[in-house]
């Protein structure tokens, strides 16, 4: 039996597992899709406090895990496929292996939202892409087209700039919506374009991506472009799904929370399921610390009882 | 005991010469999908036995072999080419299953004679 089991490997569940493992409380993380989660795809990350060179998502993310692990954490590279919340101790199961523990962290992040056109699932690694960290390199002198307008889109449009002959910013609104510090250096960056008010109706291509159908949201024209690839940043979806039933949630599957805290005693969240505001790194880790916290004042209850 | 590395500058000894279907990995460090598919292109060679040779090939390693992987028509990591004799006949893209993996390659180098 665990003290505690935390699902997910971004930030916030990273940060949980240090703080709780180096407060002696038998700790598993029971990783999910990847270390880092979100960073893990995020090719530079300029913004985490201590490092003022910046460094890579899987750089950071591989830091934030040894972290964890110098303390004892313990980690499970698997997906959580099933809970049960009823009583304690909260039972987790990961096919068929049935894991428990005493308290809980969630820190299951979100996934990619994906835009649901004509063309974008059968071109989905084929010029249609979510991570600019992965794929950035090979689109050295080609064309790529972001889809989004907040941070993570012009950011990735940045990092694709490097290497991409030109990159066109797709927004549907008509400003962006990114940072200051974001927007001022995309628009000093000769190499991207930016296509306001905007949204891409189909992704055209045989094998590849060729071209993408925009339609102007003021005028309902539409333009058919020539590009290489399609890298999606128009936000994200809960991966909260498994706790239905157990945990109260909005029809989006947004939790409802206060502050770390759920209904559930012993049930915590952290990182962006808990935070529909700020959604940084700096701010994933702080709610995974308050996470862990919480978890070992509550235990300790448990245990004068 | 995976694939080997492969250098552009092997490719024609590597790649083209054999008689034997080639799939080359291409892959590189910072890809969190390659890490992940890792344990699967280990299994990879065994499973393949003598029918085909897997060789791995680092699009990071430097510029010109990022500029290969581009001219091969790489757009994504990881993929999963397969030559006969120099040849493209197929391709996979992105985290597959063993199984998955496999029988895709199998089904492309059945054509390969």
């Amino acid at each position: 039996m665990y003290d505690v089991i935390i699902l997910g490997a971004g930030p916030s569940g990273l940060t949980a597992a240090m703080y709780a493992a180096r407060s002696k409380l038998r700790t598993l993380v029971v990783i999910g899709p990847m270390v880092g989660g979100q960073i893990a795809l995020t090719y530079q990350i300029d913004n985490y406090p201590g490092f003022p060179d910046g460094l890579t998502g899987p750089e950071l993310s591989d830091r934030f895990k040894m972290h964890a692990e110098r303390f004892g954490a313990e980690f499970l590279d698997a997906e959580a496929t099933q809970v049960d919340f009823t009583s304690i101790p909260y039972k987790v199961w990961v096919g068929e292996k049935l894991l428990e523990a005493k308290s809980i962290i969630v820190a299951t992040g979100m996934t990619h939202r994906k835009l649901g056109i004509t063309g974008e699932d059968r071109l989905f690694g084929r010029g249609v892409f979510v991570c600019a960290t992965c794929d950035a390199v090979l689109y050295e002198d080609k064309k790529v087209v972001v889809v989004g307008g907040g941070d993570s889109a012009v950011q990735e449009a940045i990092d694709l700039a490097k290497f991409a002959s030109e990159v066109t910013l797709i927004h549907r609104r008509d400003e962006l919506r990114s940072c200051r510090c974001l927007t001022d250096k995309a628009m000093s960056e000769p190499k991207i374009k930016f296509l306001y008010s905007t949204v891409v109706d189909e992704i055209i291509g045989e094998k590849r991506v060729q071209q993408v159908r925009l339609r102007n949201l003021k005028t309902e024209a539409t333009s058919v472009i020539d590009t290489d690839g399609v890298l999606l940043a128009i936000g994200w979806n809960p991966n909260t799904s498994i706790f239905k039933g157990y945990l109260d949630m909005d029809e989006s599957g947004n939790l409802e929370t206060f502050g770390v805290k759920t209904r559930k005693p012993g049930v915590y969240v952290a990182g962006d399921l808990m935070d529909m505001d700020y959604r940084q790194v700096v701010t994933s880790c702080g709610s995974g610390c308050a996470a862990a916290l919480e978890a070992m004042h509550w235990l300790e209850t448990q245990l004068v009882r | 005991m995976s694939g080997e590395n492969l250098q552009f500058g092997d490719w024609d000894n590597r790649v083209v010469k054999p008689e034997k279907p080639v799939i080359v990995e291409f892959w590189h460090e910072s890809c969190p999908t390659c890490k992940k598919i890792e344990s699967t292109v280990q299994e990879l060679p065994q499973k393949l036995g003598d029918r085909a040779t897997l060789l791995r090939f680092n699009v990071m390693e430097s510029r010109e072999a990022r500029r290969f992987a581009i001219d091969k028509g790489v757009i994504g990591t990881p993929t999963f080419k397969v030559y006969c004799k120099g040849i493209e006949k197929g391709e996979i893209v992105g985290l597959e299953t063993i199984t998955n993996l496999l029988g895709t390659i199998e089904n492309i180098i059945k054509d390969c004679a």
